[in-house]
């Protein structure tokens, strides 16, 4: 064992002594994300749409999509924005609870395993520069950086950018979400050229964000972009 | 949950090291075993928990015995209790508790001056002295006196309660000098005079008691308010809003980080609200509670800083931790310990009441309903119940006592608190700047101190709003409540998954809302306005002052007299708070018949509190203490001063004519020794109407009053000298012939006041007599024909 090994050690133990991990969903003392509240995560249906994750009878794209040209190739999510996918990112987003990204990160590995996607490099979802200050990180970046370290994958940051800051998406409908974020993102420099993207994100609902950012990555070189995101909120929830 | 157990073993050890002081070489050589085993098991984790859990305990007991006063020769308590008085020299250590009628001192003192010289001591003492002249912290001070050792109560231990402020003395009848000003540091000094100069703006935009409540939720000043009011609070339950506490300091961190946390972002705003938080901590003293919330604030900032989240009951423990590390008195004292189960309760009890609810409501009612109607009873009621249950063994064990009113009284006053802290706020810098603005502001702050007041009194006053609990162990009590605490802790109901309630109130709701909130309070200040309005009555209202004189008179046109102001300030300006209407700022005229302590006193802190168009005085009133404090506070505020004497007429807006008879000394004349026999006697008349005042003569001065022919005859008679049996002749009762007789005297006072011989001379006489000691306030109405007594104000 190392020395910076050894002290971060340490650093963890008198950090948990002073702020015991608890369940961000129970209370229970042990974990951020216990094991009960982790196996109660509702998977999303099995048959959906691969494209935006619409519920359907069978895996294929839906009439939405099928009619519109999607720059994404494919869309994962962990489980439905549900209790307690919901409490845990609320607590990643707002409550500052950054340790919280590497217990889901496990679990988005657990989830990635069954399943790998043929991608090259992780890109999270940026946030306006002002946004990063206010809430003191990017929750995608956590999420990017704790998931590539244990796959074993590249991530790519500060090459995807939001150049202007949109407001939240919470409340709008599909289209002024589209609208939303048009043009909002683009690449400052060559890293992604040629590169198999996946895109990380905390939570998606209508898939406006990733396709705006997907967008701007194929403009930026990349050969094909994915996403895999923690959670998806239910179609019923955006009218 | 390692940190709450380590806490509970280092508590225990405290407590064990109280009560058995062990000696400190015994102590180290138990840590070192335990230690060494520590070290040996340091593989096996309960084994390795075991012993950390005996070394917290160790340590405990060692910072107790650590923490026990020692005296050695230099210590200034090895002087209490001697037979003759001390001179000491010392510097004002703390910022003075300024009481209504006096002011307690903390002294650091450093020099014990004797027939040989000075010598070098050390050691606090705490002295009493009169209100004026103001003393400040860091003030160099030269003291004589007799240093006792604090003694220990029936009901309080007042010993243990200084030493947990490391004070170890009490100077009994303490001659002050001022050596220097401006010692102690700099940045304290310059706090303290900010809240001091806050604290006058309070006192100058808004009447009383409400002011006296504003200073106490806002700067932490308590002991402003009347005793009787003091009281009530208690009975109410609601003495904590008057304490600087977590809410405070919350409001305080939550206002920095709203207006910096966009512009700086989340680290510099966290640092900043830090900042802020150690300022006010300063600016309102560091009492248990603002220690406490101020270090949970910081451990809560931590969290964030460290990207966790705080476990509330592991930061409770933490902040005990280092409370009583920093102090291990702390545990005996009555403020942490309600500040800690109070803290406690929200933590731990609240969540079980609000669950059990929730699940009532989950079963009986639509989710969505629940959880609105569980939110609203929780905020309203539950909070309120759970702190008032975990802190009744405080109240038990500390009071014997339980208010019955409590939650019903939180439930009314809590909900306006955040108004009144934003609105005074505003009020109170606005009325720094200049005083009308802040009067103007002040007129918004008002409403919601009165409705707290108002709530107060109508349930404090209830005579079943406390029950008085059995006399029990102490020991029994806490570890009663331990189990029970530690049940809740450990059998906690598990959240109820209520539906995530995402409906906001539309701006529209929020908007009428405001509007409605708007309305109510311009009805109320119309209303409260149209009250006092002027009635084309002259009013006098002999003031329920206590033992003392105070009468206030509202001349048909709206000018206001005041006549004496009674022993206490805090009482006088409540009951003005109470009949002025509470724009009135101005006291047209302010007589003060002698210098004597229960006419003068009242007077003092008026002088800056009112803008005051003039007072008049008796030629040649006695120079007594006060005299002298009463002339410096006078000359201070710029008021102007006129001494008179028999033959002076004052007439306001030509309906209320005053006329001097008393004293009968020409201009120039020397000062009187007997200030009673000096006092200013009055004849205030309005059309038909009289009515005399007197003062504090006595019969020889109401037999010259008889012999220099004035005219005397009157319609009420202010009895003179609270009744007592030297003043109120059979031949004065005779002249003035009165047919109402008003005696201002405060129940069972030390006097003996009113004196039988004159009740019986009063009876005899066939005058009718109305005593505030039975009444209250009493209040005389005329037109300038008929005259109406009302009494119970």
């Amino acid at each position: 064992m190392n020395v910076a090994e050894t002290r971060h050690r340490t650093q963890t133990q008198a950090l948990d002594l002073l702020y015991p991990p608890h369940c961000v969903a129970c209370e229970r003392v042990g974990a951020w994300l216990c094991d009960d509240c982790a196996a109660s995560i509702t998977p999303l249906p099995t048959a959906c749409c691969p494209r935006c994750g619409r519920p359907m009878p069978t895996s294929r794209l839906c009439r939405t999509c099928r009619g519109r040209r999607s720059p994404l190739q494919a869309l994962r999510s962990l489980g439905s924005y549900t209790s307690p996918l919901r409490e845990a990112v609320h607590a990643l987003k707002y409550d500052g609870l950054a340790a919280l990204a590497d217990p889901l990160a496990a679990l988005l590995e657990t989830y990635w395993r069954q399943a790998p996607l043929p991608v090259t490099v992780l890109a999270p979802v940026p946030l306006h520069r002002g946004r990063v200050r206010y809430r003191g990180y990017n929750q995608a970046a956590l999420l990017a950086s704790a998931f590539g370290s244990r796959v074993g994958l590249p991530v790519v940051e500060d090459c995807l950018v939001r150049r202007r800051a949109t407001r939240s998406q919470v409340g709008l409908s599909v289209a002024d979400r589209h609208a939303n974020v048009n043009e909002a993102f683009c690449c400052v420099d060559e890293r992604v050229r040629g590169e198999r993207v996946l895109l990380i994100d905390d939570v998606c609902t209508t898939g406006a964000t990733l396709a705006a950012a997907a967008q701007a990555l194929l403009d930026g070189g990349a050969s094909s972009v994915w996403a895999l995101t923690l959670a998806r909120a239910p179609f019923a929830t955006v009218r | 949950m390692t940190l709450i157990c380590l806490t509970l073993a280092w508590t225990l050890g405290i407590l064990l090291g109280r009560w058995l002081s062990p000696p400190l070489w015994t102590l180290a050589g138990l840590l070192a075993m335990a230690s060494v085993t520590a070290v040996a098991v340091r593989h096996h984790l309960r084994a390795l928990l075991a012993t950390a859990l005996v070394i917290a305990a160790l340590l405990g007991a060692g910072r107790m015995a650590l923490a026990q006063p020692r005296f050695d020769a230099g210590d200034l308590a090895t002087y209490n209790d001697l037979d003759q008085p001390l001179t000491l020299r010392g510097t004002v250590s703390a910022d003075p508790d300024r009481r209504s009628t006096y002011t307690q001192l903390q002294l650091s003192v450093d020099e014990l001056l004797d027939e040989q010289g000075a010598h070098p001591v050390h050691g606090r003492a705490v002295l009493n002295v009169p209100a004026y002249p103001a003393y400040a912290y860091g003030d160099r001070l030269e003291v004589t006196g007799r240093l006792e050792t604090p003694p220990v109560l029936d009901e309080f231990d007042y010993r243990e309660y200084l030493a947990g402020r490391g004070v170890h003395s009490l100077l009994r009848r303490a001659q002050v000098s001022v050596l220097e000003g401006q010692g102690g540091v700099g940045l304290l000094r310059g706090l303290y005079n900010v809240r001091l100069a806050l604290r006058a703006a309070v006192e100058r935009t808004l009447p009383d008691p409400e002011a006296g409540l504003l200073t106490g939720i806002l700067l932490g000043m308590g002991h402003t308010l009347p005793e009787e009011l003091d009281e009530a609070f208690r009975a109410a339950g609601l003495s904590h809003i008057m304490v600087i506490s977590g809410y405070n300091i919350g409001l305080v961190a939550v206002a920095v980080l709203l207006v910096t946390r966009r512009r700086l972002g989340i680290w510099p705003a966290l640092a900043l609200s830090l900042v802020g938080i150690a300022l006010y901590t300063l600016f309102v003293g560091p009492s248990a509670p603002v220690l406490r919330a101020m270090l949970m604030a910081c451990l809560l900032a931590g969290a964030r800083f460290a990207g966790r989240k705080s476990h509330t009951l592991t930061t409770l423990a933490a902040t005990s931790l280092i409370m009583t590390a920093i102090n291990p008195h702390y545990l005996w004292s009555v403020s942490y310990q309600l500040s800690f189960a109070a803290t406690l309760g929200l933590v731990v009890v609240e969540p079980v009441l609000t669950r059990r609810l929730q699940a009532h409501m989950v079963r009986d009612a639509d989710p969505d309903q629940a959880a609105h109607g569980s939110a609203l009873v929780r905020d309203v009621l539950l909070v309120t119940l759970a702190a008032q249950l975990a802190t009744l063994p405080v109240m038990w064990t500390q009071f014997g006592e339980m208010s019955l009113v409590a939650p019903l009284a939180n439930a009314l006053v809590l909900p306006v608190q955040p108004a009144i802290m934003l609105l005074g706020a505003i009020s109170t810098l606005l009325g720094a700047l200049w005083t009308p603005l802040g009067q103007a502001a002040g007129w918004l702050v008002w409403p919601f101190l009165r409705f707290c007041v108002w709530v107060v009194e109508a349930l404090g006053g209830l005579p079943w709003a406390t029950i008085a609990l059995p006399r029990l162990d102490g020991g029994l009590v806490w570890g009663l409540y331990a189990f029970v605490m530690a049940w809740m802790v450990w059998r906690r109901p598990r959240k109820v998954k209520l539906p995530a309630s995402e409906r906001e109130p539309s701006p529209e709701a929020r908007r009428n809302r405001v509007v409605l909130a708007g309305l109510a309070l311009a009805a109320v200040l119309v209303w409260g306005g149209v009250g006092a309005l002027p009635d084309r009555r002259l009013h006098v209202w002999v003031l329920d002052v206590g033992q003392g004189d105070a009468i206030l008179m509202r001349t048909p046109g709206g000018a206001t007299v005041l006549v004496d102001g009674g022993p206490d300030p805090a009482l006088l300006a409540a009951r003005l708070g109470r009949i002025l209407p509470f724009w009135q700022r101005r006291i047209d005229l302010l007589v003060a018949t002698h210098a004597d302590q229960d006419h003068l006193a009242g007077l003092l802190p008026l002088v800056t509190r009112y803008e005051v168009g003039l007072i008049v005085e008796p030629l040649g009133m006695q120079e007594n203490a006060l005299r002298v404090q009463w002339d410096a506070v006078v000359s201070a505020s710029g008021a102007h001063v006129v001494r008179l004497s028999r033959g002076a007429e004052i007439n306001l807006g030509d309906t209320l004519r005053l006329q001097l008879l008393n004293p009968s000394q020409r201009a120039g004349a020397m000062p009187v020794s007997d200030g009673n026999a000096g006092s200013l006697v009055l004849l205030a008349s309005m059309g038909e109407w009289r009515m005399l005042l007197t003062g504090d003569i006595d019969a020889e001065t109401e037999a010259a009053l008889i012999a220099s022919g004035q005219p005397l005859r009157a319609t009420c008679l202010k009895v003179a000298h609270h009744g007592a049996g030297t003043g109120t002749s059979a031949d004065f009762l005779e002249a003035v012939d009165p047919q109402v007789a008003l005696i201002s005297v405060g129940a069972d006072n030390d006097y003996g006041h009113p004196a039988e011989q004159t009740l019986a001379r009063l009876a005899a006489a066939d005058v009718r007599v109305y005593r505030t000691d039975e009444c209250g306030t009493l209040e005389v109405l005329t037109d300038g024909e008929r005259c109406w007594v009302r009494g119970a104000y």
